[in-house]
This record gives C-alpha cells, structure tokens and sequence, in this order.
C-alpha cells in the first residue's frame, strides 16, 4: 500500500475551481501559470448545487478532468504528537482514530480522515465532512465533469512556501474573514491554528495571542513571515503592526499558483 | 518538508505517462542489472578456467618435484646400504681383534721378582682398560720390588693385605701397550 503511495501519481487537471469564502473562482493552471478565468460571487460551498455554478461548470468541455480546491474553512487540522509512531499504516490509522476520538466531540465517522506524518513524533490529521464532499463531487459527477482533485488551500501553500528557498517562520492565509495561521520548524508543521474574524484590528489582536500562545507553549519566537492572500486587498495594518514585533516579511514567488498544487 | 499528497477525491486518475516511464525505467535498470550479472558470470568463468590451468601446471610442478624427492631418497638409501656395509665391516673388524695374551706372559715373567707369585690375572677385551693382577709374596719388601717394576706399566694398586701367616696379598691394575694397537 505504501509502495503503491509513492510511485502512483495521480494526475493534476488542468481545471480547477477555487472555493473560497462566499465565492467561487476558476483557473486554469498549466506549466505553472496561473490564470483566472473567472469569478462567482456570493456563492458559498453550500450553494454549489445553485444554477450560478452549474452555469459555471457547463463552460468547461464535457468529460474533461476538473480539481477542486477549497479554503480550510470546512477543514479540521489536528497535530498529534506521539512517543512513538507505528510504521504501519493500519496502526498508525487506529492511533490516530484513538487519538482524535478522544479530543474531538463529534463523530470521526461523518468525516474522511487523512493524516500525514510529519517527522518521528508527531501526525498532521485533516478531517473533511464526507457528506459535504459527496454533494460536491454529485455536482461534478452530474455535469459529466469528473471531479479528480480535491484539496485544500493551506496544504497546498505549506507544499509550496515551506519547501521553498526561503521559508518563513510562520504563514497567514487570509481569505475574507477566514485566517489560518500555520508554524513551522525545519520546514515541519507543529502549530495550526485557524480563526475567523470580521475587522483587521481584530485579525491584529488574534495573531499576537497566537504569537504569544506559541511562544510560551512551543517556545519558538518567529523572525519571519509570509502573508497570503485569496484577495487582491490585504487587511491593514497588519504588516505595520508585525513589522513593530520585529518579523519580517517574506514574499513567496509563486503568487497565485501557492493554492494548487504542482 | 515532505510533500503532502491531499487529493481526497474519489475519482483519482493515475498518471500513466509517470508511471510507465517509471515502469521503463525500472524494466530498464533490471535489463542492465541482468546484462552486469551475465557479464560478471563469464568473466568469473573466465577467470575460472585460467585459475584451473594455474593449477594444473602446479600440480605437474608438483609431481615433478615429488619424483625428484623419490629419486633423491632412493640414492640416499643406496649411499646409506654402502657406509653402513662398511660400518659393519669395521664392527667386524674391531670386535675380532684379540690381545697377545704371550706377550703380556713374557711381560710379567719378566717384571715379577721371585717368591712373588701371581696369583689371578683379569684381562678384558678393551685395550683402553688395564689387567687386574691379584699377587701373593712372603714378604711386603718383596712386594714393593714388584711395585716398583710394574710401575712404568701405569701401576694402580687396588688392595694390599697381610695375612696372619706373614704372606702379603696385593691387587693391582697395569696397562700394557699390546704390539699393533
């Protein structure tokens, strides 16, 4: 099973649809160039069976293999970290199902469990509702468009900016009022956090509680940061307030293309 | 970082043209694998049959030598047959040479003084030991004229006694030089 994981690659269309918050974009993405085709207002992930995106997905060729990538709105990202972490992966799967169990209140089962090993110790865990999935994949399966990427934006950045040339310490990922914050050590994840806020003062207030949170947990003072953005316009203030704390600012070169994968 | 694969879609397409040209290459690394193996498996026959020629001129060498060695040891025995006859010959020889046992008579006739009797004489057949004479006189003066002439004879006086009776007893050892040692 392994071995099949590692030399089995899957295809990347060529198509992909962005589901944002309260919106929903399509690109094209092919030999690294990302471009917008177009964009769907007031459309949420909820609203995909409306006839705004069915429109939308009609203008794509029948038959063509088509991706979708959403934001981590609907995604639930869990470090667990383990004395020992079993190398197969029916028991690692068991382990993290133990684990999630008991600090998760709702029921695994209503949810695809995916989870990664990051280094010795510790799993990254992503929890996706299955029935929010069948309803987007029917969509797709309707329309004659086969659905065969479904990711998700900050495991598509983490791919790109922390195995870039220059990784910063931490990133911010903002769409809209959604921000998920994601640290790294050695390239590794070891804290997500996601929040939602309304105003970029608030957005302000959140990062330094989480700056100060991953200070005195994990003792790490961060240097350095990328921030990234589903929107052209970046909430203000915040690179002035982060510069106060000393963190500098790095630009990822991908742009557009840190949401899908490649 | 490792990268993560997040796809959770259930209509995954399998990208053939990576997996086929990793299916090459894999067929081809096998192919040179196997091509290096069969290369290595004659070169080691080839080395092989050169070993076993090797070893076949050592072992001819080997024969040779061991039949030299034969040669060697039968003129060694034969050499051996010829001193050893001589030995035995000289053996022969030494043990049948015999002492002239008159002249050793006409010796001590000569050399005893009278009323000086001999009494017993021990000869052995080894001229490097002496002649044991046992001697009786009537008087010890007597006895000492006998010393004194069997003294260039390597004289070794062994017992002297005097009976109650008057008669001096003597043993004594001479060497005399037999004529041809």
């Amino acid at each position: 099973m392994d071995i099949m994981k590692l030399f089995v690659w899957c295809r990347i269309p060529v198509r992909f649809f962005y589901l944002g918050d309260e919106y929903i974009e399509f690109y094209r993405v092919q030999n690294q160039k990302v471009e917008k085709q177009e964009t769907c207002e007031q459309i949420s992930v909820f609203d995909i069976n409306s006839d705004k995106f069915r429109e939308m997905l009609d203008k794509i060729p029948e038959k063509s293999e088509t991706g979708v990538i959403l934001n981590s709105s609907h995604f639930i990202f869990n470090i667990l970290e383990f004395d020992r972490i079993p190398l197969r992966e029916h028991l690692m799967k068991d382990l993290v199902e133990w684990k999630i169990k008991k600090q998760f209140p709702e029921d695994i089962n209503q949810y695809e469990n995916h989870f990664f090993k990051l280094d010795r110790k510790r799993i990254l865990s992503v929890l996706f509702r299955k029935d929010l999935k069948e309803s987007i994949e029917n969509v797709f399966t309707d329309r004659q468009r086969p659905l065969t990427y479904f990711g998700n934006s900050t495991i598509e950045i983490m791919n790109h900016v922390f195995r870039g040339k220059s990784i910063p310490d931490f990133f911010i990922e903002i769409d809209n009022g959604l921000c998920i914050v994601v640290f790294q050590s050695h390239s590794i994840p070891f804290y997500i956090r996601k929040f939602r806020i309304e105003r970029g003062e608030e957005m302000i207030d959140e990062l330094k509680k989480t700056l100060r949170f991953v200070a005195s947990n994990y003792g790490r003072k961060p240097f350095s940061y990328a921030l990234i953005s589903h929107d052209d316009e970046l909430p203000t203030g915040i690179q002035e307030e982060l510069g106060k704390l000393e963190l500098k600012a790095l630009k990822p070169d991908q742009g557009e293309g840190l949401f899908f994968p490649g | 970082m490792k990268k993560i694969k997040y796809n959770i879609a259930s209509q995954k397409k399998i990208n053939r043209v990576r997996l086929f040209s990793l299916l090459v290459g894999l067929l081809l690394i096998s192919l040179l694998c196997i091509l290096f193996g069969m290369d290595r498996l004659f070169d080691e026959t080839r080395q092989e049959r050169i070993e076993r020629q090797e070893l076949a001129l050592l072992k001819d060498k080997l024969t040779d030598v061991s039949q030299m060695m034969d040669d060697y040891r039968s003129k060694i025995g034969k050499i051996k047959e010829k001193w050893n006859k001589r030995v035995r010959l000289s053996n022969s020889l030494i043990g049948g040479k015999k002492f002239s046992m008159l002249n050793i008579f006409n010796i001590l006739e000569e050399q005893i003084p009278n009323r000086v009797f001999l009494k017993s004489v021990s000869i052995q057949n080894d001229s490097k030991s002496g002649i044991q004479l046992d001697f009786v006189s009537g008087s010890f003066k007597r006895l000492m004229e006998l010393y004194r002439k069997l003294s260039r004879f390597n004289l070794n006086i062994i017992k002297e006694s005097v009976t109650p009776k008057g008669m001096a007893k003597s043993s004594v050892v001479i060497k005399i030089e037999n004529e041809g040692n």
